[in-house]
């Protein structure tokens, strides 16, 4: 059997992943942004919004860790940056925009390029958060500059999900980390958990709260991510202190 | 000081060398140690400098110093 044959010293290994370009890109909707389909949106957003602020103001949410981290690190810096495990994205969505408002200081959200992600911005926007259009998959590394620049000039505070956008479920990855580390801001790790929810057939299992259920937030203390930390101690070591620490308050939220 | 000297003055700062010590065919990753946190905060300075958007294609070709400069004299004058 042919063996592979090894690089000569010379060779440059391959660059790494920030310059190697975006990552091959999935296939693109179809969708195409008619009028109708804008006349369509601008109709269901309003409808979106108040179902979903009608069933969340029947939740009954207590914080039961952590309560003073979010004020300790805005206290502390302009922004930070939310982070929680994807399949708690409905509820995390609904206490971190209530939290944020509560204290007059924006929440920033990704929301995808596609067509679909008009619907999404608009819902976001009424809600009184700000938007980045941009994929993780697609443009990761410029959608990063975008969020670092929010946080930097209105020091908006990206809502993070660092499984997001495909997995593995609750395997985190070093974007948050490397936002947090760039803007020189903390992470606020934290979990989320209805205690009755529809878990849908998703790869995260995505959570969707149900009326008048209770509602348990655990905060971790914020992280500041050192300007030097790289390489493995940042791409290994520190993602994977972060599941672990996303899964300790998952944990806690959970009793 | 002039564009091209403020680019390999940032370029030294982030990779924590000597400006005096770069040369166009260094490989950015291999030579400089440019890992992604770096060429996060590159990306980032050379956009705020240049006043412009570095879209991701662009950036995948920024391999070595010179791609850098090039770039920089092709879109920031």
């Amino acid at each position: 059997m042919k063996q592979p044959v090894p690089l000569a010293p010379h060779d440059p290994p391959p660059p790494g992943p920030l310059l190697a370009g975006p990552a091959p890109l999935p296939p693109a909707s179809q969708r195409k942004r008619t009028p109708l389909r804008r006349a369509g949106y601008a109709v269901a957003a309003p409808l979106i919004h108040g179902v979903v602020r009608a069933l969340w103001a029947t939740a009954r949410v207590r914080v039961v860790v952590g309560a003073e981290h979010l004020d300790a690190a805005l206290a502390a810096h302009p922004a930070c940056v939310p982070t929680l495990w994807h399949e708690e994205l409905v509820a995390g969505c609904a206490f971190l925009v209530d939290a944020f408002r509560r204290r007059g200081r924006p929440l920033a959200f990704l929301v995808s390029p596609s067509v679909d992600g008009d619907l999404v911005e608009k819902v976001v926007l009424r809600a009184g958060g700000v938007v980045v259009r941009g994929s993780a998959t697609r443009n990761g590394v410029k959608s990063l500059r975008d969020l670092y620049r929010l946080m930097r000039k209105q020091g908006a505070s990206p809502f993070f999900t660092p499984d997001g956008p495909t997995g593995p479920a609750r395997e985190a990855k070093a974007g948050a980390l490397m936002l947090a580390q760039l803007a020189g801001m903390p992470l606020l790790p934290l979990s989320v958990r209805p205690r009755r929810a529809w878990r849908l057939r998703t790869w995260d299992r995505l959570l969707v709260p149900l009326p008048f259920t209770r509602v348990t937030v655990a905060f971790g203390p914020p992280r500041d991510v050192p300007a030097d930390l790289a390489g493995d101690a940042l791409e290994l070591g520190a993602t994977a202190e972060l599941t672990s620490e996303l899964e300790g308050l998952r944990a806690l939220a959970t009793r | 000081m002039t564009t091209r000297q403020e680019t390999l003055e940032t370029l030294a700062r982030i990779a924590g060398v000597d400006a005096a010590t770069l040369a166009p065919e260094q490989h950015l990753v291999v030579d400089l140690g440019i890992d992604s946190p770096k060429a996060l905060r590159l990306l980032v300075e050379l956009e705020d400098r240049l006043d412009v958007e570095i879209e991701d294609e662009d950036a995948a070709g920024l391999k070595t110093v010179g791609d850098v400069l090039a770039y920089v004299a092709r879109v920031g004058g």
